[in-house]
């Protein structure tokens, strides 16, 4: 017998050709993980958009408010994307709760909680430096306040030129941090999304054939 | 004897009756029990052209640009409001407790929570859950009041 191939297995269990009724029932889940992963492609798809016009660092402010105000559908598109992302903090947080309500964290389902954990922190440290990377007075406040909090830990220093890069006084905008956030974080977001959604099948909520 | 075959007799007829029961209700139960990907495809379809009418609708309402960086006028720093309970406990508390301790318990708490769950019960981690979601929820929306 010919064993198939795995990656013709992972893709069997994210798209199966049968689905059962019972697994698809609004009240079941409440689409609230597929919602999120919608925000989720939405926020990358206008993020790229986005990546056209912005400069990180000193200049991003003024590069905020020249897409805004210049760039065709400029606004709306900036809009699209932080309101997309707030929709999948929600949504993750609400997903969660109605795991926890449904005890569906139960085993063989274990893992998978742990998987949608990282998440949920992982979609809260994009959102913050998205908010960092507008660039703004507030933006800059809170990059202070991290990079304070970071320096408090041992070897935080490092940790916080790591993740933030260095930042000056008034910018909260760094390459540093404008990495993180447009590659790195989205990237394992999406890898981590696909195996969570891989176990959920894996799991028995939806059976591939 | 006799009683015996008549018993026999009436265990038979009320096997034959279940039989048809079942084989009827076999019969008038024609609902799907899988549905083809396809079908899935088209429902997926529909559900997010319902969010994205949604998000289009809220994002048509302009979103404000921030305070500039050079501006001179002092302001109250804020959270972004997802962090706004960190906040509200950052300015109560301790740096490491508020800023460390707490965040890093809740969230040992929720990786943990299937074997809690496992070795206290169920209701016992629905009720955890519960509560620790509503501390996190009082206090961002005490600190978006403040704010």
């Amino acid at each position: 017998m010919v064993k198939p191939v795995r990656s013709f297995t992972f893709l069997q269990h994210i798209r199966p050709r049968r689905i059962p009724v019972a697994a698809l029932r609004f009240g079941a889940t409440l689409c609230l993980g597929g919602i999120s992963f919608l925000a989720f492609l939405i926020t990358v798809g206008t993020g790229v958009l986005l990546l056209f016009h912005y400069e990180p660092g000193k200049q991003a402010y003024i590069s905020v408010a020249s897409m805004v105000s210049l760039a065709p559908y400029g606004g709306i598109i900036r809009s699209l994307h932080f309101w997309a992302a707030q929709g999948m903090v929600v949504t993750v947080l609400f997903h969660m709760a109605r795991v926890v309500w449904h005890h569906a964290y139960r085993p063989p389902r274990e893992k998978n909680w742990v998987i949608g954990v990282f998440l949920f922190l992982l979609t809260l440290i994009l959102d913050f430096s998205g908010y960092l990377l507008r660039g703004d007075r507030e933006g800059a406040g809170a990059a202070e306040i991290a990079q304070s909090l970071l320096r408090g830990l041992p070897g935080g220093a490092g940790l916080a030129a790591l993740f933030l890069g260095s930042i000056e006084l008034g910018h909260g905008s760094s390459l540093t941090l404008y990495v993180w956030h447009v590659f790195i974080l989205p990237g394992v977001l999406l890898v981590l999304q696909l195996w969570h959604f891989w176990r959920v099948r894996r799991d028995g909520g939806v059976r591939a054939l | 004897m006799t009683e015996l075959r008549d018993r026999e007799t009436n265990v038979m007829e009320l096997q034959d009756r279940g039989n048809c029961l079942a084989e009827t209700q076999e019969l008038f139960d024609v609902r799907p029990r899988f549905i083809s990907i396809e079908e899935l495809q088209v429902r997926e379809t529909i559900a997010v052209f319902m969010v994205l009418a949604m998000l289009l609708f809220v994002s048509s309402v302009p979103l404000p640009l921030g305070i500039p960086p050079e501006s001179p006028i002092p302001i109250h720093i804020k959270a972004p409001w997802m962090f706004g309970g960190i906040q509200w406990l950052l300015l109560r508390f301790p740096v490491p407790i508020a800023g460390w301790i707490i965040p890093a318990a809740s969230l040992g708490f929720l990786l943990t929570l299937p074997w809690w769950a496992r070795r206290a019960g169920v209701r016992w981690g629905r009720f955890a859950f519960m509560v620790l979601a509503l501390f996190w929820s009082i206090i961002t929306l005490a600190y978006a009041l403040q704010a």
